[in-house]
């Protein structure tokens, strides 16, 4: 799967593809060079891997067109994307505001970016001052809504979430939230948060 | 000397021999370095196709959109019924949400429901769910993973107390027969 395979598994072949021509070097000094018999392994190698070629690149291609396999890829990027922004977004550390303020701007993308942005300074003031410390964990989360096509997302998102300010103390707790994502040049990031309230609506 | 002479002719043939027999062993290794160009592109592919098709797993939710529209919807018509709950009709509504049940979910009920039907003529407890959100988790042919978000409201008319309560389950369903029952329910 990953890249680091690759160059070992070709090494591979390459070390047992070469080591056909030694041992057939090795019978022309023995015996006279029996060309007959290289010309056949060598040309058995080059149709089997021409045929391995021919039905892997064809598996690759058929899975790349097909749009079921990259629809899922997508919902699965989306959904890692999602519960990680979620918890980025409720993880806060007054100690080093600015920091945890630009994690929240790297996974927002539209409205909630410019809100972020434009309540920067307040919530850093705000945090700074009730001395929070925050962060979160993923319990469940579905994805609800996907176009692929629109780079837009729904999902559900449960939380549990553990915040502490000085004056409150530390309060934990379950949070059911709704997200909205957009896909911002191949990245799914959110661009609304919001509670599942409790009752009302 | 005799060494020498007898050396000599066994050394002329191969030597003679040289450029000819490196022709005839031009096509072979030709064949060989195509070999391996071969074998390094279909490493290459299958790499590729395990990466790409390896995310799929098999999960089709939301990408099968009439069979995740078809779960969701039954699933969550099933879920209101069963985490709601009316002392007036209890006997009628547990046959009716007995139809959205299948497997151990059965047996999870008949528990809850005995606790709640003893208590709930006295209290005059009416318990209504409704499903605000419901996502698909999984969906592998007959079997999904649902989660939903829950409003529990409950109206106890013998104390005149009303109160909602949140509740989030996680929901493993089964299609039976064409319809979509829940198998289990596990409160998060």
């Amino acid at each position: 799967m990953s890249n680091a395979d690759q160059p070992e598994a070709q090494t591979d072949e390459a070390t047992a593809t070469s080591s056909v021509q030694p041992s057939g070097f090795a019978q022309r000094e023995t015996r006279q060079p029996d060309r007959k018999t290289v010309l056949l392994v060598t040309s058995i190698a080059a149709v089997v891997t021409f045929v391995l070629a021919a039905v892997f690149g064809g598996l690759w291609w058929s899975a790349s067109a097909d749009e079921d396999v990259t629809f899922v890829r997508d919902r699965e990027a989306a959904l890692l994307a999602g519960e990680q922004g979620v918890i980025t977004l409720n993880t806060m550390d007054y100690r080093n505001v600015d920091k945890s303020l630009d994690d929240w701007d790297s996974v927002a993308t539209g409205y909630l970016l410019d809100d972020f942005k434009q309540g920067r300074e307040n919530a850093k003031k705000i945090l700074a001052e009730a001395k929070a410390v925050s962060s979160a964990t993923v319990r469940e989360a579905a994805v609800t809504e996907l176009d692929s096509r629109a780079g837009k997302a729904s999902m559900l998102v449960l939380i549990d979430a553990v915040n502490t300010t000085e004056k409150g103390g530390t309060a934990k707790g379950a949070r059911r939230i709704g997200v909205q994502l957009t896909k911002v040049d191949g990245v799914w990031k959110l661009n609304g948060t919001a509670p599942v309230p409790v009752g009302a609506g | 000397m005799g060494v020498d002479l007898m050396k000599a002719p066994a050394e002329a043939p191969p030597s003679a021999e040289e450029p000819a027999s490196r022709g005839r062993f031009l096509l072979p290794a030709v064949l060989a370095v195509v070999a391996v160009l071969f074998a390094g592109a279909a490493i290459w592919s299958f790499l590729q196709w395990r990466e790409l098709s390896s995310g799929a797993g098999g999960n089709t939710a939301l990408a099968d959109v009439p069979a995740s529209t078809k779960v969701s919807e039954q699933i969550k018509t099933g879920l209101q019924k069963v985490l709601s709950y009316d002392y007036t009709k209890a006997d009628a509504d547990a046959q009716a949400v007995k139809d959205h049940l299948t497997g151990p979910a059965v047996g999870q009920y008949e528990t809850l429901f005995k606790t709640i039907k003893e208590k709930a003529p006295e209290q005059k407890i009416v318990v209504t769910a409704e499903v605000k959100y419901i996502g698909v988790q999984q969906l592998r042919g007959d079997h999904a993973e649902l989660l939903a978000f829950v409003d529990q409201r409950s109206v106890r008319a013998a104390e005149g107390k009303t109160s909602v309560a949140p509740a989030q389950v996680v929901i493993t369903a089964q299609q039976v027969g064409g319809n979509w029952k829940i198998a289990g329910i596990t409160r998060m």
